[in-house]
C-alpha cells in the first residue's frame, strides 16, 4: 500500500480477485457484533471470515445479525468450516455455505484433528479438498507448517495455503519461521499465515518472511482494546509487507560501521 | 402427525407443512439454508417441498467466527 511514485499496486490476488489489504480477520469472540463492524472497519480488512451453524430460529433476543453489519457487497464473506472433525461435515458446511452466499466458490476449508491443539487433521482435510476441488470450489486450505503438504495442497488445486503459525486462539506467534519461509519459497499461490498470531510484530514477522497476507481473529477480538489492536495489525502488515519489498540487509556476525572510518581527526 | 428431528431437537408439526410452512412457526430474520437428511433444499423449491415424518432438518445461518 506504499504511494512511493512510480511503485506498481502490490495487490494480494485470490482466484482472481484483487485486494488491497493482506490483512484479513475473523468476525468470532467479539463482545458484539457492534464492535465486530468497527474493528473491521478499523483494520481495512477486506476479506472477513464467518462460520455456518444452526440459526437461533428467531430466539436470540438481541436481533441483530451480522450481516446487517458486514456489507457482503463491500467485503468478501470467506466461510470457514470450524469445528469440523471430519472430511463429511466439512464437506457439508462448505455446501451449505455455497447455499447461502449465492453460489460462492470461495471457501476456507479446516478439518481439525485434536480438540487441545485445533491442530487440521491433514488426512481427512486431504479427502475433503479432493472432493471440493472436485465439485469446483475454490479452497483457502488450513494446514499445518508442513512445506511438503503445503506443496502438496497447491499442486491439488488449492487457491490458497494457509499454514498455521501457532495453535488457533494462542498468541504464540510464528513457531518455526524458517518453515513458513520454506513454504512461501515453494509457492506459486498466496500464502496466508493462519492461527496463532498474538501481536503486531508476529504479523510483522510473517509479512517479513514473504507471506502474502495474515488471517487473525482472537489476537484483535481479545486484545484488551480491540479496535486499538485492529489499528495496530493494520499498521503492522503494512510496515512488514514494505520491509519485505524494500529488502532487508544481511545478517552480519560482526559490526559494520555506520560513520565513515576516514578523515578522523583523533 | 408429523414426527421430524429440527436443528437437533424433536418437533411434532399436527398437519402437513411445506418449508415456507415450517419457517413461518419462527421469527427468523436473518438468511438460511436448510437441510433435510444432509441434503440440502433449493430456496426456490421451500414452497412446494412436503415435510416427512422421520426427516433430520437443519436450518443454519451465517455467524461470527474465525
Amino acid at each position: 500500500m506504499s504511494n512511493i511514485k512510480n511503485q506498481p499496486q502490490d495487490s494480494l490476488v485470490i482466484a482472481g480477485k484483487t485486494y488491497l489489504s493482506r490483512l484479513l480477520i475473523g468476525t468470532g469472540k467479539y463482545k458484539d457484533i457492534e464492535q465486530t463492524k468497527l474493528a473491521i472497519e478499523t483494520s481495512g480488512a477486506q476479506i472477513i471470515t464467518v462460520a455456518i451453524r444452526r440459526s437461533t430460529l428467531g430466539q436470540k433476543t438481541d436481533g441483530s445479525n451480522l450481516l446487517d453489519a458486514i456489507d457482503p457487497k463491500k467485503y468478501q464473506l470467506l466461510p470457514n468450516t470450524a469445528g469440523c472433525y471430519d472430511a463429511e461435515s466439512a464437506i457439508r458446511t462448505c455446501h451449505l455455505a455455497r447455499e447461502l452466499l449465492n453460489g460462492q466458490k470461495l471457501v476456507k476449508l479446516e478439518v481439525l484433528g485434536d480438540k487441545k491443539t485445533l491442530f487440521p487433521d491433514i488426512p481427512a482435510t486431504i479427502l475433503a479438498a479432493e472432493k471440493l476441488i472436485k465439485e469446483d470450489f475454490e479452497i483457502m486450505i488450513y494446514t499445518n507448517d508442513d512445506p511438503v503438504m503445503a506443496k502438496r495442497f497447491e499442486e491439488m488445486g488449492c487457491v490458497a495455503v494457509m499454514p498455521l503459525a501457532a495453535p488457533i486462539g494462542s498468541g504464540l506467534g510464528i513457531r518455526n519461521p524458517y518453515n513458513i519461509r520454506t513454504i512461501v519459497e515453494n509457492a506459486s499461490v498466496p500464502i496466508i499465515v493462519d492461527a496463532g498470531v498474538g501481536t503486531a510484530s508476529d504479523a510483522t514477522i510473517a509479512m517479513e518472511l514473504g507471506c502474502d497476507g495474515v488471517l487473525m481473529n482472537t489476537a484483535i477480538a481479545k486484545a484488551t482494546h480491540p479496535l486499538l489492536m485492529a489499528s495496530a495489525m493494520r499498521k503492522a502488515i503494512e510496515s512488514g509487507r514494505e520491509a519485505f519489498l524494500a529488502g532487508r540487509i544481511a545478517h552480519r556476525t560482526f559490526a559494520s560501521a555506520s560513520s565513515p572510518e576516514t578523515g578522523l581527526f583523533f | 402427525m408429523i414426527n421430524i428431528t429440527l436443528n437437533g431437537e424433536y418437533l411434532v408439526l399436527d398437519k402437513p407443512a411445506n418449508i415456507v410452512e415450517l419457517l413461518s412457526k419462527f421469527s427468523i430474520s436473518e438468511p438460511i439454508a436448510v437441510e433435510i437428511n444432509k441434503n440440502i433444499i433449493p430456496r426456490r423449491t421451500f414452497p412446494t417441498h412436503n415435510i416427512q415424518s422421520g426427516d433430520n432438518i437443519e436450518i443454519v445461518a451465517i455467524i461470527g467466527g474465525g
